[in-house]
C-alpha cells in the first residue's frame, strides 16, 4: 500500500513537472521584441480623408542601441487616416510588418485646430482606457503639423527621441516655462469642477535670428511662446509656453513667464532662473535662481461679494549676479532688491489670474481650495465655481528673501577712471 | 480530520491577508462609488462596527471550546435548524468563491494576459489553489505568515510611490456624498471584513484564548492597511475618476514616476496581487470544503475538493462579462453578506442565552 501510495506521488511530481514546463515556457499574450513596433509618440490632427489623421513615430530598435547610433535613425514616422486612434494603428499594420504596441508610447501631440474641436476630451478617455497607454505620457498641442513636428524630433544628444522628449518634458522642473501636463493629470482635470488644464505647447521653430543690426531691448526670457522664440542650431522645435483648455477644448495660449506663473500658484513650480532690470541701475540686468520658500498658501472664503482668494506666495533666491557692480550682498541693498522681485512676481501673478479670470478657465486650480468651502460633493456642484471664480476677489502677497549670492561673498567694483581699487 | 492550531501571529497575518487582498481588485473604486472622496470616513467607520460585530463572534468561539461550527448551531438550535443555519455560508461561500475565481482571473487578463484564453487563466488558479487546499489550512495559514510582510510591503510601495500624485484638497467636500451615504455605507461595508468569520467558522485552528486578541488586533490591522489605500488613492484620483478602473491599486502602479529608473512598478505588483488571491482562494475554497465534511459528517474533506472545485469553476463562467462579475461580488452578495455572517453568531448567541446557559454550562452538564 505505502509503495502504491509513492508511485503515485512520484507520478503526480512529474505530471506537474511536465505541465510547467509544456505551459510556463510562454503564453497566449506573449511577444517578442521583435514581434512588435514600440509606437514612441502619437500625433493627432484633424482628418482630410478621414475623422483623424493618426502619425505615429515608431521606434528602430536596432538603431537606437549602442552609444554610436545618430540621431534621426532611431525612429520613422507614418500617417494614416483613419476614423479613430486605434483603427489607425490596424491601418498602420497593413504596411508596418510589426505588430504596432502603445507600451513604451512617451506623448499625444494634438494640432490646435485638433484642441479647439475638443477632440483631447473626445480621445483622451479611450487612450488612457486602453492597457497599453500609460498615465504618465504626456499630453502637447502643436499650431504646426504634428506629422511634421514629429519629423522633427531628430535629437543630437540622444539617438532616442523618446529619452530625448522625456527629459525636454521634465524641463519644467527648472525651467517652469512649460508644464508636466501628464496625460493621467489632464484626464483627472477634465472631470472635476474646478480645475482646468494647460497642456506644454510645442512648435516648429523657425531657426531664424533677427537681423537687425540695432541692439534689442530687455525682454524677459518666458515672454516668448513657441515657434516665436529667435533661435538657431539644435533640435528645430521649441517647447515653451501652454495651451489652456476649458471643457476640454483650448481657449487660450500662455507664454512661458505665464506658464511659470501657473505652476508657481498651481504648487507644481520647483525652480527657475530670473532676469530683471536692477532696481537702482534700470539698464543692468540682475539674475537669480528662485524657489519655494514654502508652498502656496492658499485660502478661500466666501464674502457678501462673492468668492475671495488669498494667495500668498514665498520664495527664496540665490543671486547670480549679473550686469550690475552693486553688491546685493549687503543688508540695504539686498531688501531694495528683495522688494523689486516681489514686486515683479505679484504683478506677473495679477495678471496670470485676471487673464484666467477674463477666460472664466480656473487653470490655476483656486478649485481645488474652493473645495473646502462646502461639506458635500451636492454643495460642490450647486455652488457653480466657474462663475464665482470669474468674479472672484484674488489678493496676492508675494514676499522673496535672498538666501545666498552664490559663490560670491562681497562684490568689489571694477575699477574705471573714477572708482579706484576696492573703493565703493 | 486532526489540524494542529496556530499562534497568534500566523492567524492574524494569515486573517489580514485574506482580508486586505481585496485591495488588489475592485474594492478602492467601490468603496468611493458609496461616499465619493469620504470613501476613508466609510472605512473607519465600517472597521469599528466589524469590531463591534467580532466580539459577539469571539464570545460564540470562546463559548464552545473544542465544537465545530456545524455542531455549535446544531448543540443550539437543534439537528434540523442547525443543520439549515450551518448550511446558511455555503451558499454564499460558493458563490463568493466563484465570482473570486472569474473576478481574479479576468483582471489577469486586464493586467497581463489579454490574448490568453479565460479558461486557462482559471484552471491556472484553481489548479495552485487546489494544491493548497490538499495540503491544509496550516500550510495556507503559514504560507500567509510567509508572504504577509512582502504583501504589507507591496501595498505600502505602491501607495506610498505615489506621492507624486498626492493632492489633498481632493479629500474635500469632506463629508464627500453626505452623512447618510457614510453611515448606510459604514454599515453595509463591514461586510468587506467577512473573511474574520473564519474565527468561529473553522475555530479548530485557533487556540480559544486567542480567539478575541486575533479578532481585535486583524480588525485594528485592516482598517489601517484599507486606510492608507483609500486616503492615498483619493488623494491621487478625484472621485469621479476614482470610481472608473477595475483595478485602481494597479492603476496607481502604473501612475508611479519617480523618474528615469522608477517607473513600471507594476509588473512587482503582480507576483503579489496573484499570491495574496491565491491565498484568499485557497482559504474560501477549505473553508467550503471543511464546513460541507462537517456538515455530512465525513472523516476527511478531501473527497470533496473535486467536486467542489468543478462546481466553482462552472458557476465562475455564469456572469457573462467582467462588469457583472464587479458588480455581483462587490454590491450583490457584498451588500447582504455581513446580515448573514455577522447576523449568525448573534442569533446562536441569543437563543444559548434564551436556552439558559452558553456552550460550557451545556458541555460541563453532560460530564457531570
Amino acid at each position: 500500500m505505502r509503495v502504491r501510495k509513492k508511485k503515485v506521488k512520484a507520478i503526480a511530481v512529474w505530471a506537474v513537472f511536465a505541465f510547467c514546463f509544456i505551459t510556463l515556457t510562454g503564453c497566449g499574450s506573449s511577444f517578442e521584441p521583435n514581434e512588435i513596433s514600440l509606437v514612441q509618440f502619437i500625433g493627432i490632427d484633424q482628418g482630410k480623408e478621414n475623422l483623424l489623421d493618426v502619425s505615429f513615430l515608431i521606434a528602430i530598435p536596432q538603431n537606437l542601441a549602442g552609444e554610436n547610433s545618430k540621431g534621426g535613425e532611431g525612429s520613422f514616422l507614418v500617417t494614416v487616416s483613419a476614423p479613430t486612434v486605434f483603427q489607425a494603428m490596424r491601418l498602420a499594420n497593413t504596411f508596418v510588418g510589426r505588430r504596432m504596441s502603445l507600451i513604451h508610447a512617451k506623448g499625444i501631440i494634438f494640432s490646435d485646430l485638433a484642441a479647439k474641436s475638443g477632440l483631447i476630451a473626445e480621445l483622451l478617455p479611450s487612450l488612457l482606457q486602453y492597457r497599453e497607454t500609460r498615465g504618465t505620457a504626456f499630453v502637447a498641442v502643436t499650431e504646426d503639423d504634428p506629422a511634421e513636428l514629429l519629423e522633427n524630433f531628430v535629437p543630437l544628444l540622444e539617438a532616442n527621441p523618446s529619452r530625448y522628449m522625456e527629459l525636454l518634458t521634465q524641463n519644467y522642473r527648472y525651467t517652469g516655462y512649460i508644464t508636466s501636463s501628464q496625460a493621467q493629470e489632464i484626464y483627472n482635470e477634465l472631470k472635476v469642477l474646478g480645475t482646468d488644464s494647460i497642456v506644454t505647447l510645442i512648435n516648429l521653430s523657425s531657426e531664424e535670428l533677427s537681423k537687425s543690426e540695432k541692439q534689442g531691448d530687455f525682454r524677459s526670457g518666458g515672454s516668448y511662446v513657441a515657434g516665436e522664440l529667435p533661435k538657431k542650431g539644435g533640435v528645430e522645435i521649441q517647447a515653451i509656453g501652454g495651451a489652456v483648455l476649458k471643457n476640454g477644448k483650448m481657449i487660450a495660449t500662455l507664454n512661458g513667464n505665464e506658464t511659470m506663473i501657473a505652476n508657481i500658484v498651481r504648487g507644481e513650480f520647483k525652480s527657475s532662473l530670473m532676469a530683471l532690470p536692477s532696481p537702482d541701475q534700470k539698464n543692468d540686468i540682475i539674475n537669480l535662481e528662485i524657489f519655494y520658500a514654502r508652498t502656496p498658501q492658499i485660502s478661500v472664503r466666501l464674502s457678501e461679494e462673492g468668492v475671495v482668494i488669498d494667495l500668498h506666495l514665498r520664495f527664496e533666491g540665490n543671486v547670480l549676479g549679473g550686469g550690475t557692480t552693486i553688491d546685493y550682498a549687503l543688508k540695504k541693498n539686498r531688501t531694495r532688491l528683495e522688494k523689486e522681485v516681489a514686486r515683479s512676481i505679484k504683478k506677473g501673478v495679477e495678471e496670470v489670474v485676471a487673464k484666467s479670470q477674463e477666460l472664466k478657465a480656473d487653470f490655476l486650480n483656486f478649485g481645488l481650495k474652493g473645495r473646502r468651502l462646502v461639506s458635500t460633493v451636492k454643495d460642490w456642484n450647486d455652488l457653480n465655481w466657474d462663475n464665482l471664480y470669474a468674479s472672484a476677489q484674488v489678493n496676492v502677497q508675494v514676499d522673496f528673501v535672498v538666501r545666498r549670492t552664490s559663490t560670491i561673498f562681497k562684490h568689489a567694483p571694477i575699477t574705471t577712471d573714477e572708482v579706484g581699487e576696492g573703493e565703493e | 480530520m486532526e489540524v494542529s492550531k496556530i499562534g497568534e501571529r500566523e492567524a492574524i497575518a494569515y486573517l489580514v491577508t485574506i482580508v486586505i487582498a481585496k485591495v488588489f481588485l475592485a474594492y478602492p473604486a467601490v468603496l468611493v462609488g458609496y461616499a465619493a472622496n469620504a470613501a476613508w470616513l466609510v472605512v473607519l467607520l465600517s472597521g469599528l462596527v466589524t469590531l463591534f460585530f467580532i466580539n459577539f463572534v469571539t464570545k460564540l468561539v470562546t463559548s464552545f471550546p473544542g465544537k465545530s461550527f456545524p455542531e455549535v448551531c446544531q448543540t443550539i438550535l437543534g439537528p434540523y435548524f442547525g443543520l439549515v443555519t450551518a448550511c446558511l455560508p455555503i451558499l454564499g461561500m460558493l458563490l463568493e468563491e466563484s465570482l473570486l475565481l472569474r473576478n481574479f482571473s479576468e483582471s489577469m487578463l486586464v493586467v497581463a494576459l489579454p490574448e490568453t484564453p479565460l479558461s486557462v487563466v482559471m484552471v491556472c488558479f484553481l489548479g495552485a489553489c487546489l494544491v493548497a487546499v490538499y495540503l491544509g489550512i496550516e500550510n495556507i495559514a503559514r504560507a500567509s505568515y510567509i508572504s504577509f510582510p512582502f504583501t504589507l510591503a507591496a501595498i505600502l510601495c505602491i501607495t506610498l510611490l505615489s506621492f507624486n500624485a498626492w493632492k489633498p484638497d481632493l479629500l474635500f467636500p469632506i463629508l464627500g456624498e453626505g452623512l447618510f451615504p457614510i453611515l448606510k455605507a459604514g454599515l453595509i461595508r463591514s461586510s468587506d471584513y467577512l473573511e474574520l468569520v473564519n474565527l468561529y467558522i473553522i475555530p479548530f485552528l485557533f487556540y480559544p484564548k486567542q480567539v478575541k486578541r486575533i479578532g481585535q488586533k486583524s480588525v485594528v490591522m485592516v482598517i489601517g492597511v484599507f486606510l492608507v489605500v483609500i486616503l492615498t488613492y483619493t488623494m491621487s484620483f478625484p472621485f469621479p475618476v476614482a470610481e472608473e478602473p477595475y483595478l485602481p491599486l494597479y492603476t496607481m502602479a502604473r501612475g508611479v514616476y519617480l523618474g528615469h529608473f522608477i517607473q513600471r512598478i507594476e509588473a512587482i505588483f503582480v507576483i503579489f496581487w496573484v499570491f495574496a488571491g491565491l491565498l484568499l482562494l485557497s482559504s474560501g475554497f477549505y473553508v467550503l470544503c471543511i464546513i460541507l465534511a462537517q456538515i455530512l459528517k465525513l472523516p476527511d474533506y478531501k473527497p470533496l475538493i473535486s467536486p467542489l472545485a468543478i462546481i466553482t469553476f462552472a458557476l465562475a463562467f455564469a456572469p457573462p462579462s467582467l462588469s457583472d462579475v464587479v458588480y455581483l461580488s462587490n454590491y450583490g452578495v457584498r451588500e447582504w453578506g455581513w446580515l448573514i455572517y455577522y447576523g449568525i453568531p448573534i442569533i446562536l448567541l441569543l437563543v444559548a442565552r434564551l436556552r439558559g446557559g452558553d456552550g460550557q454550562n451545556e458541555s460541563t452538564q453532560k460530564e457531570s
